[in-house]
């Protein structure tokens, strides 16, 4: 490498740690006061509980967020039918854990049978119409409502949760007023592990270079004699995996419904669009802000709990329109 | 050429399902009539006996209950025809599909599945249209089966906003009657009343939860209480029932939760709950996909010992219950003018007759659908004049007793209903599925219950700022 190449590359690695130091510092300005505020207005046990909230809320966008962010990071495609792989993957893990008694055989199930879904979907459907934009959005939406119209038809209207381990029931309590249910903080616990697996994979292995590469160049990383499109179909497979996963664990604590894919579905894009699009770190950071966002909104501001959430987002657009940490492509 | 090829089979498919789906529709169109025709050689036929002579020995009855002036039994011959406009797909598609399952074990069990003949020798014929639990699609349904079925009669939508729709778009209109059994706006009945509008087996959606609140003080003995109900009209009336009739015994409101519908995440209003050191117990709506959220998340949070659950009439019901986890829902307190578990005849006759059909318990939404079809028909019984939709709303009104899935039930001048309210209690049954059992029962509770009618119509709607003379805002 010449000594010109590697001052660029420094001045690159620079400006992305500028750039990082100055989100950090906009990020607290605007915290601080909001915390200062909050702490004014609840308990602080109470204000310790929803940032436990906001975060194991968080957790479980994240688990969406992340998948989503990887297939659109490579692939260049925003999966809409991510929520319908979501529903769909709960549902199947309800089936499997009411039929086995086993959760986390349930929790297997839903990833497993989304994955399959998640092949049929990217070899069969999408790799037809490769790189056409409008055609690629209207046959993911399309598709969250054929699963949505199959969903309804097997299982039926009527909200669903899964049934969960005896262990994972129940309040984890410390003292006599600190009570936080067992199952959020076992979705945190997942979802911290998921996502130090997941930056294991992009930063230590092969396989992340591969894809990390991919985000930003694929025709080269093709050129080089990578197999780009079993990249593909493999990124897609593993998001579907996760989504559908996320649908079990989602099914724990919220409801499983007709309807419910495109409540998630919005969500987890407010997430990605945060965060920016196709960055690992911004899907974490993404969620835990609008985990925190949504926790607090609820409790402070009932009325106005969706503007809320909105609202950073449209902000964020406009002065970083890739996102927190997305960057130009 | 090719391509040529390819948009012309395609269009032709696509001309040929639209050729389909027309005559189908035809089809269906014409067995209906061609039912409405024959119906009265045809339900002597097989299976149709039994359940019709359980159908007689209903109705035979009520003239008899109705004591002084009995209804006068007509001649017959009357061709009535209802529109359901029930949410089949959308996200309360659970209660649409108890709806649905409800009105076809009514219509199959006296009937062929699309028409009945009433003991009266009256012919009723039922179509059913999909809202999609959205307001405008029902707007659209409405004037389908006006302007192409030329119904009769039409049981709007299960949710207050398809309700509202479907209610201020032919409420007034002389040519339909409005027959509400789930939808319950309590002004529709009071202070902005609809000509052809009345809700037989339905309810007001403040009139259970003022029975409840005076329970929840006189026979409860709490003192203080918390609401935390979903942020919409419902929830407003539903909840100001139960606060107005609460502050009214001589107990007080410490404080009110709104969370907005469709909410999924109820952490943050179970932590506010945890911090409201004052409150007793708290009184729980949430309608939906929310329930199960919002009851799992109060168990969860250690909520359920350290302050009671005062179950809304949603919150418990069946539809939600069935899939409700049994630690988090056995126990909890709640209310409904419906009890799957009461040992009424008549609820046990139909709650067994829809679990044999569905091999579901019968939530709230499938009694109301029922219980509505059990009053045209026995209205229909006794008119003794041509049908017009406010002849069969006088005849309802006129001191007409019904036995109903609910038990008996008679119509106020005003179309709402006097009807008994029940606590209950979510018990497991025999076979370890949970169902709601009465505890306590109101009985002849009006829409007014133990407010005096004129005061209680001064004052305003139940709004979020106006909860009860008694709740400080």
């Amino acid at each position: 490498m010449t000594e010109a190449a590697v001052e660029a590359e420094h001045v690159v690695v620079d400006s992305v740690v500028r750039d990082r130091i100055r989100v950090l510092i906009i990020t607290l300005a605007i915290a601080i006061p909001l915390i200062a505020w909050t702490l004014t207005q609840m308990s602080t046990l109470a204000f310790f509980t929803q940032i436990l909230n906001g975060l194991s809320f968080g957790a479980l966008l994240f688990f969406l967020a992340s998948g989503f962010t990887m297939i659109f990071g490579l692939m260049r495609i925003a999966n809409l039918a991510h929520g319908g792989f979501y529903l769909m993957g709960g549902y199947v893990g309800i089936t499997t854990t009411l039929v086995t008694g086993q959760f986390w055989l349930g929790l297997l199930a839903g990833g497993l049978v989304i994955s399959c879904l998640g092949l049929f979907v990217e070899r069969i459907l999408l790799r037809r119409i490769r790189g056409m934009e409008k055609p690629e959005v209207l046959l993911t939406i399309g598709l969250t409502f054929v699963i949505g119209d199959f969903s309804l038809a097997v299982w039926g209207g009527d909200p669903r949760q899964i049934e969960k381990p005896e262990y994972l029931k129940g309040a984890f309590q410390i003292g006599d007023s600190f009570f936080y249910p067992k199952y959020r903080l076992f979705v945190l616990a997942l979802a911290i592990l998921l996502g130090s697996f997941l930056f294991y994979i992009d930063r230590k292995t092969k396989i992340g270079a591969i894809v990390r590469a991919g985000v930003d160049d694929r025709e080269t990383v093709a050129a080089m004699g990578i197999n780009i499109k079993a990249v593909f179909t493999g990124a897609f497979i593993f998001g579907a995996f996760i989504a559908g996963m996320s649908g079990v664990i989602g099914a724990g604590f919220l409801s499983l419904l007709p309807g419910e894919d495109f409540v998630i579905l919005l969500f987890a894009l407010v997430v990605v669009i945060i965060g920016g699009l196709g960055s690992l770190e911004g899907a974490a950071l993404g969620a835990v802000v609008v985990g925190l966002i949504d926790a607090f909104a609820k409790a402070l501001v009932p009325e106005l709990s969706f503007f809320t959430l909105f609202a950073p987002m449209a902000i964020i657009l406009m002065v970083r329109p890739n996102g927190l940490l997305g960057r130009a492509s | 050429m090719t391509k040529t090829l390819r948009v012309a089979a395609i269009l032709l498919a696509v001309l040929s399902m639209i050729a389909a789906s027309c005559s189908s529709s035809d089809d269906a169109s014409d067995t209906t009539t061609d039912t409405a025709a024959t119906t009265d050689e045809g339900t002597d036929e097989g299976t149709d006996e039994e359940p019709e002579e359980t159908m007689e020995e209903g109705t035979d009855e009520e003239p008899e209950e109705t004591g002084s002036e009995p209804a006068p039994a007509g001649d017959g011959g009357l061709d009535i025809k209802v529109g359901a406009i029930l949410p089949l797909t959308g996200g309360i598609a659970g209660p649409g599909a108890d709806a649905r399952d409800s009105l076809e074990l009514f219509f199959n069990t006296f009937g062929d599945g699309e028409s009945i003949t009433t003991p009266g020798g009256n012919t009723i014929s039922l179509v059913i249209e999909d809202n999609a639990s959205d307001p405008a699609i029902a707007l659209t349904a409405a004037t389908k089966l006006l302007e192409v079925d030329d119904v009769d009669i039409v049981l709007p939508g299960i949710l207050a906003s398809t309700g509202t729709a479907v209610g201020d778009a032919l409420g007034d209109r002389d040519d339909v009657l409005l027959l509400s059994p789930s939808s319950c706006n309590d002004d529709f009945t009071q202070r902005a009343p609809l000509d052809g509008y009345a809700r037989p087996a339905g309810w007001a959606c403040s009139q259970t939860t003022h029975a409840f609140g005076q329970w929840a003080f006189e026979e409860a003995g709490y003192t203080a209480v918390a609401t935390a109900c979903t942020d919409y009209s419902f929830g407003w009336e539903h909840c100001g029932g139960f606060a107005d009739a609460f502050t009214n015994a001589g107990g007080t409101i410490v404080d009110q939760i709104w969370h907005p519908l469709g909410n999924a995440d109820f952490a943050t209003y179970s932590t506010q709950m945890n911090d409201l050191s004052d409150a007793e117990a708290v009184m729980v709506l949430a309608v939906g996909g929310s329930v199960n959220p919002m009851v799992t998340s109060y168990a969860d949070f250690g909520l359920k010992d350290s302050k009671p659950m005062l179950a809304g009439v949603t919150t418990m019901d069946q539809s939600a219950l069935r899939a409700m986890d049994k630690s988090v829902a056995l126990g909890t307190i709640g209310h409904s003018h419906w009890a799957e578990g009461h040992d009424d005849p008549n609820t046990i006759e139909f709650v067994t007759a829809y679990e044999d059909a569905t091999d579901k318990i019968a939530s709230y939404y499938a009694a109301g659908y029922y219980g509505a079809m059990q009053w045209i028909v026995a209205a229909a019984d006794a008119m003794d004049s041509e049908f017009t939709p406010a002849a069969m709303l006088t005849t309802m009104k006129d001191g007409l007793e019904v036995d109903t899935a609910f038990g008996t039930q008679t119509m106020n001048e005003d179309g709402s209903m006097t009807m008994t309210v029940f606590i209950t209690e979510v018990q497991e049954r025999e076979d370890g599925k949970l169902w709601n059992v009465p505890i306590f029962q109101y009985d002849d509770v009006d829409q007014y219950f133990q407010f005096d009618k004129d005061e209680y119509l001064a004052q305003p709607t139940y709004t979020k700022d106006f909860q009860g003379a008694g709740v400080s805002g």
